[in-house]
């Protein structure tokens, strides 16, 4: 039961604290960072385990992880509320070539990062060249190139596509 | 443009929902450093300025960790005064019921584990400077209210938070 216990608790506690350090720490880990990370998990493995290593408390303590992130996907899926806190939303930082310093800000995401990210995407050079810039919830950005003169224009919004038939389905 | 409205296009935003986050995440902040430096004073036990305490009555006072943690070793030191040729020294039974005491310095000339408690006799010889060192581990946690007491003298209370 203690095991049980101890890894829900440490499950949550690293939940929240991975959380808390932003989107930018997850998707901009350097190598220190990962060092980091392999020092909090041995630490929060002692914490768990104490002085059992039998395979029963290990096999208890994998079964505890597993079933909570199952458990999780589930309320994941039934409730976006619950999808946005776990997993975070997108933000868009750059919008038709203008960057949106109020979120980039509050993001700790630099100019820098933007335009490093549209360089390695797509060879971006310069920030009117981008369409959209937006930071995933991974802690990615991802960039939408802006159409250049001769090129096509990206496709349409959804919205705005014209409704075609549909071919009637075959009996 | 107006930075804080939710865009529904190339990504579906929830801006409200991500600015409470971003608040949320710098009250984290706050709370993470606060847990760091509070560490630092000692209220987490292992070292700093709140974690040891001092109790000093007639015959005896203990010098003693205020903040311990579960399964980490504590250390109780107990000074004797007075010339007697023998110590005793009584630990009351919540000492007993939390605490697995690994080793004793000096070694004691006797002792019982009662139901109400340690009870352990010290030559003086033997504990000069009439000091006794006893290394315990907690197997539980929460506030412990600890008494000892040497001789006929009245009890000398203290308490003990451990951590899980």
């Amino acid at each position: 039961m203690d095991t049980v216990i101890k890894a829900a608790a440490v499950y949550f506690v690293l939940w929240a604290i991975i959380r808390i350090s932003g989107r930018r720490t997850l998707g901009e880990m350097t190598a220190f960072d990962f060092i980091l990370f392999l020092i909090i998990g041995g630490s929060t493995q002692r914490a768990i385990t104490g002085q059992d290593y039998s395979l029963i408390n290990a096999l208890v303590l994998v079964s505890t992880f597993v079933s909570i992130e199952v458990l999780l996907s589930l309320v994941e899926l039934k409730s976006p509320l619950m999808r946005r806190i776990f997993n975070a939303t997108p933000t868009i930082l750059v919008e038709n070539g203008r960057m949106m310093t109020y979120r980039m800000r509050r993001a700790r995401v630099t100019e820098d990062n933007v335009m490093e990210a549209a360089r390695r995407l797509h060879g971006i050079e310069r920030v009117d060249q981008i369409k959209y810039a937006i930071l995933e919830a991974t802690g990615d950005i991802s960039i939408v190139p802006a159409a250049q003169p001769g090129q096509s224009e990206p496709l349409p919004r959804p919205k705005e596509l014209p409704s075609t038939p549909q071919p009637a389905a075959p009996r | 443009m107006d930075e804080t409205g939710s865009r529904k296009y190339p990504v579906d935003e929830h801006f409200r929902f991500q600015r409470r986050t971003w608040i949320v995440e710098r009250v984290g902040w706050v709370v993470l450093i606060a847990i760091s430096l509070v560490a630092l004073t000692g209220l987490f036990g292992t070292g700093g300025p709140l974690e040891s305490g001092l109790v000093t009555g007639k015959t005896l006072s203990i010098d003693y960790q205020r903040f311990e943690r579960r399964t980490r070793l504590a250390r109780f030191i107990f000074r004797f005064s007075g010339g007697s040729a023998e110590h005793t020294l009584h630990l009351n039974d919540a000492f007993r019921n939390t605490y697995e005491i690994t080793d004793i310095q000096p070694r004691p000339a006797g002792g019982a584990a009662e139901a109400h408690g340690y009870d352990l006799t010290f030559s003086s010889k033997a504990s000069s400077p009439g000091a006794v060192t006893v290394w315990a581990k907690p197997h539980r946690m929460g506030v412990i209210h600890i008494a000892a007491s040497s001789g006929d003298a009245p009890p000398l209370d203290f308490t003990v938070l451990v951590y899980p």
